[in-house]
């Protein structure tokens, strides 16, 4: 199989559940509570290492968020996440000689670092951008996963620059009650209510020298990919979806967006199938065609600076206004007004 | 929550088997009620206090660990909960008129238990004086002990938000200051000694604040390692020479590593702010501004 869904055995559980049970239990809680409706077992997670799914690491986390009862629980175990204790994985990451390489490899080890959510990373002549897909069907978890890997990243490159990073983060959600956590973990450049959940950063600050990459690097990410190899999938179904509807989209052949039909033929499967996979995960063909469409409006838009007929034909609108009808009920708001929020700052 | 009930188990367990020896009991020496007999109102009556005793006896079973006091309070409740079920018992179970020991049944252990019960919370006020005073001067991490968190004057955002509130509607002709504190580089000490470590630093820290604080002033942490102080009838000039001293309290606290005894050498920054006619959600906005360019190094800013 090419890709991993909700109930796919994808973690070696002392990876990221190891890491949730371990922050939950220094905060003095109930073991029994916290492993709750998770099938897990902390001597067999201990003594066996068993293979998680994600939906069980979501029941974890979910049952902690519950417990702890407290807003700076996401902020706080982002802090703790990368580079994890991953083996090679993290030793990788760790040795990453600046932010691009960092975010390089996060991307391609994803699924060990971050299975939850999948980043996203392009870069244009002004900006480095790392956005967030749902990998799992994370549901109403979703703004907690985002949060906590915003932190996550935000505070590793912290550590390894040695200084505070100008990041720039938007997120879907509106603003929480608890926005001083934001301030204090992430920073003052806040957006909420964005069409996504987006980090973005100057790019000049890609390339500041963290360290020389030497043969210990190169060996670290080659075991990490070893790493990878050995897991049952390398891409979420979700992500497989966003990509190959991506692809068609952004082919120039393409006379008409994919359809349900063409994508399961291409993922080998029966539209029935998919669109049983795709209801697990909480979604539907529609919906993701509609995420690629946005997203993909919002480059050539943003970083291509094409106008907006342009834009429309690139996505096999009819015209300008049907592409504004859409951009707003994606949205909630014009393309032109967007830009001016995002407008580099200089 | 740990549950101390497991510690009790031979105490309940006494007390079920005490109860159920006297069911017996009544059951040998008399006979049984006919339906017309009973009297609806003393059974609710007794049966009610019979179970709401055994209740109170649960709830302060599971709330207290072993020891001499527990054991008080659970023979007068016990020797109170057995009085009224003997009560009860009379309802159901007529007693022949030759037997007398039922009415000794019912009164020795009810003073009895009243009397130890008495004498029980007696030691408990002495020992919740102790606790409380050992409390104060035990150094203890922040996280575990958030209902504590309540009663000390360190509180949280939502509670700064509502005080905030408060502050500018009672004194709309006097000033308000506020002042934001955030330990420099705090990530280096949760990663260099460790998280519970990084807790504790933040425990000693709001120790020494609060040391340096007006009787009136209040100290919250809004959230991570930031500490903001609402001043009431405060200008920006006082609140910037308090800030100043802060600051210099904090490099100069010599707090030492529980693990090595190590110096953790502490810098904090400070911003000011008074408050205008705004809203407390946009007037802590402001500080957090004020703050962040206090706090970011001039070549990073755009």
């Amino acid at each position: 199989m090419q890709w991993y869904s909700r109930d796919t055995r994808l973690l070696p559980a002392q990876g990221l559940p190891l890491l949730v049970l371990d922050f939950c239990l220094q905060q003095q809680l109930d073991c029994h509570r916290l492993l709750r409706g998770t099938r897990l077992f902390l001597d067999d997670v201990l003594q066996h290492n068993p293979a998680v799914t994600p939906e069980q690491l979501q029941r974890l986390l979910d049952n902690a968020l519950q417990l702890l009862r407290s807003d700076d629980t996401p902020f706080l175990l982002g802090q703790r996440l990368l580079p994890g204790h991953h083996g090679s994985t993290s030793q990788a990451l760790a040795l990453a000689p600046n932010l691009y390489g960092a975010l390089e490899l996060l991307t391609e080890l994803q699924p060990l670092l971050t299975p939850l959510l999948t980043p996203k990373f392009c870069m244009d002549e002004h900006y480095g951008y790392l956005y967030w897909l749902d990998s799992c069907g994370a549901g109403k978890l979703e703004s907690t996963l985002v949060e906590m890997y915003t932190v996550a990243i935000i505070a590793f490159s912290r550590r390894q620059q040695g200084q505070h990073l100008p990041w720039e983060v938007s997120f879907r959600h509106s603003k929480p009650a608890h926005i001083e956590q934001y301030w204090v973990h992430i920073g003052e450049q806040l957006q909420f209510d964005q069409p996504c959940n987006l980090l973005r950063i100057p790019r000049q600050q890609l390339f500041n020298n963290w360290q020389d990459s030497g043969i210990t690097a190169r060996l670290a990410r080659q075991q990490a990919q070893q790493q990878l190899q050995q897991l049952p999938a390398c891409h979420s179904l979700l992500e497989t979806v966003y990509r190959l509807i991506m692809e068609a989209l952004s082919s120039p052949d393409q006379g008409r967006p994919l359809q349900l039909e063409g994508l399961a033929q291409n993922m080998g499967l029966s539209p029935a199938t998919l669109k049983r996979h795709l209801k697990k995960h909480g979604t539907h063909f529609q919906q993701q065609l509609d995420l690629v469409r946005l997203h993909r409006a919002l480059y050539l838009f943003h970083s291509r600076r094409l106008s907006t007929d342009a834009v429309a034909r690139e996505l096999g609108f009819h015209d300008s206004a049907g592409l504004r009808r859409s951009f707003k009920r994606w949205t909630g708001t014009t393309p032109s007004h967007l830009l001016t929020l995002w407008a580099p700052a200089d | 929550m740990p549950s101390f009930f497991r510690l009790h188990t031979a105490k309940l367990l006494a007390l079920l088997a005490l109860a159920n020896a006297l069911l017996l009991l009544y059951l040998g020496a008399g006979d049984l009620k006919s339906l017309q007999q009973w009297s609806w109102a003393d059974i609710s009556g007794e049966g009610g206090s019979a179970v709401l005793t055994l209740l109170w006896l649960c709830l302060i079973l599971n709330s207290r660990p072993a020891g001499r006091i527990t054991t008080l309070l659970t023979l007068g409740l016990g020797l109170m909960f057995l009085a009224w079920w003997v009560d009860t018992l009379d309802e159901f179970i007529q007693l022949p008129p030759a037997i007398h020991w039922d009415h000794w049944l019912e009164s020795v252990p009810m003073s009895c238990g009243l009397l130890l019960l008495t004498y029980g919370l007696y030691h408990w006020h002495h020992e919740q004086l102790a606790i409380s005073a050992q409390l104060q001067k035990r150094e203890r991490l922040f996280r575990e002990h958030r209902y504590f968190d309540r009663v000390t004057p360190l509180s949280g955002a939502q509670y700064l938000r509502r005080q905030i509130d408060l502050t500018l509607q009672a004194n709309e002709q006097k000033p308000t200051s506020l002042i934001a504190l955030d330990v420099d580089d705090f990530d280096a000490v949760n990663q260099h000694y460790g998280h519970s470590e990084g807790d504790r630093v933040l425990q000693a820290l709001s120790q020494l604040l609060l040391l340096n604080l007006r009787p009136q002033d209040l100290l919250c942490r809004l959230a991570g390692d930031r500490f903001v102080i609402l001043l009431p009838h405060t200008g920006e000039a006082v609140a910037s020479n308090i800030a100043t001293e802060l600051q210099q309290a904090v490099s100069s606290f010599a707090y030492r590593s529980s693990e090595q005894g190590e110096r953790i050498r502490l810098q904090v920054s400070v911003a000011v702010v008074m408050a205008g006619s705004e809203t407390p959600e946009q007037l802590l906005e402001r500080l957090q501004l004020a703050l962040c360019r206090v706090r970011q190094p001039l070549a990073l800013r755009a």
